[in-house]
């Protein structure tokens, strides 16, 4: 058909024809420096041995084919793997926080049954106090009795704030230590964080620097942890001393109801 | 996917690259190396026939084997724009080979019953000039593409893996 309309392939030839004159003085002198190493480069192919071109064929066939299947190109990049790791890093971090979370929780508990605890056996030496020393000169029997069997109450309860004061301090010991690793691991993080924020380009960038942003705030909940396993420590330490009082306190109460007609 | 398609898809290039640098050109140059139109034979007379041949067949091996390297790499790598590149240079060389063997300049004889009118010959110098020149364009490209995937080498691999946390291993 084509051939049949000599007039449209003359059209074509003309389009064709212009865009090469146009082009012509444009690219013929790239050509001509094309050429001119090329004519250099050519003397050093051999001119009649098609064996030296067959043995370079199979070399760089095999050798596409041992690379590429070797290295296809989908292993995970070493700071993709960075990222993965501290993803997992940050995820066991949120787990030692939820634990020293817990345990922070459980031991305010604590020390609010001990201040319960306090409280009430504060009383009941209070009471006991009163009554011995409103004691009539000579006390009966009976009474002396109660009251000594209250003031032996008196130095259990004591002797059981005390151990649940120690109780207390050895958890808060406890606590302080844990928080202490927590905020190791969140500096390690914050180190890692920058490292890959570092290393990686662009996309990767943002989750290093959500990394970061996430050891910052896990160091900070470190230090609070930390500041909180201290104040329990102390308020432990507190309590013991107060039940070592207690317990003195109980000892004599139980003393004097032993003699009730001292004094 | 992965491993397998890619050299699959190397060896679909180098098929391609053996039909048009080898298979096409043979079949071309021996089809005019002697041709009859309107009952009059036009001998190509080319002395050199085989030494067209020859450097058909030896850039076109060059060309076809480094077309498998290239097709068969991972997209944007740097052996892809190494590979790349030569081939683009191997592809300038085998078109000046035309010329260095001859084919440029080729002489048609005219015969009319053993009687020898004349000859004509076409020179096509002019037009791979013209050639060469485009290719040079290319090699700008090549070469700039070449250098991009080893500056932006990160940023390729990490497009690569898409990147959700960590990337996705497909291997």
């Amino acid at each position: 058909m084509i051939f049949q309309t000599p007039e449209l392939v003359q059209t074509i030839a003309d389009i064709v024809a212009a865009i090469l004159n146009f082009l012509f003085p444009i690219v013929s002198p790239m050509g001509v420096w094309m050429v001119s190493w090329m004519d250099y480069v050519l003397q050093f192919f051999p001119q009649n041995n098609l064996t030296f071109y067959i043995t370079i064929f199979v070399i760089i066939m095999t050798t596409g084919a041992i690379v590429n299947i070797a290295w296809a190109g989908f292993k995970k990049p070493s700071f993709l793997d960075k990222a993965k790791k501290l993803k997992e890093k940050v995820e066991k971090a949120e787990e030692l926080e939820e634990k020293v979370d817990k345990k922070a929780k459980k031991l305010k508990e604590k020390v609010e049954k001990a201040e319960e605890l306090e409280e009430k056996v504060d009383k009941k030496a209070k009471k006991l106090k009163e009554k011995v020393e409103k004691k009539p000169k000579k006390l009966k029997e009976k009474k002396a009795k109660k009251l000594k069997e209250d003031a032996e109450e008196l130095k259990e309860d004591a002797e059981e704030f005390k151990e649940k004061a120690e109780e207390l301090k050895e958890d808060a010991k406890e606590l302080k230590e844990d928080a202490e690793e927590f905020e190791e691991k969140a500096e390690e993080l914050k180190e890692d964080a920058k490292e890959l924020k570092e290393d990686a380009k662009e996309l990767e960038v943002e989750k290093a620097k959500e990394f970061e942003e996430k050891a910052k705030e896990f160091e900070e909940k470190a230090e609070e942890l930390k500041e909180g396993a201290k104040e329990f420590e102390e308020k432990a330490e507190e309590f013991e001393e107060k039940a070592e009082e207690l317990k003195e306190e109980a000892e004599e109460l139980e003393e004097k109801s032993d003699n009730p007609n001292t004094d | 996917m992965g491993r397998s398609f890619n050299i699959v898809k190397g060896l679909i290039y180098l098929s391609i690259y053996i039909t048009t640098t080898m298979v096409i050109p043979y079949f071309t140059f021996t089809f005019i190396k002697e041709m009859q139109i309107l009952g009059v034979d036009i001998i190509l007379e080319q002395p050199d026939y085989e030494r067209i041949i020859y450097w058909v067949s030896a850039f076109g091996l060059l060309i076809s084997s480094c077309a498998f390297f290239n097709y068969s790499s991972p997209k944007q790598s740097i052996r892809k724009g190494t590979i790349s590149l030569i081939q683009i240079i191997l592809n300038c060389l085998y078109i000046w080979s035309y010329k260095f063997s001859g084919a440029t300049e080729v002489r048609f004889e005219i015969v009319i019953e053993l009687a020898n009118l004349g000859f004509i010959a076409v020179n096509v110098q002019n037009m791979v000039m013209l050639y060469m020149g485009i290719y040079f364009l290319t090699i700008v490209l090549k070469g700039y593409d070449f250098f991009d995937f080893i500056i932006n080498r990160k940023t390729i691999r990490e497009k690569r893996y898409k990147t959700q946390l960590g990337g996705i291993d497909k291997a």
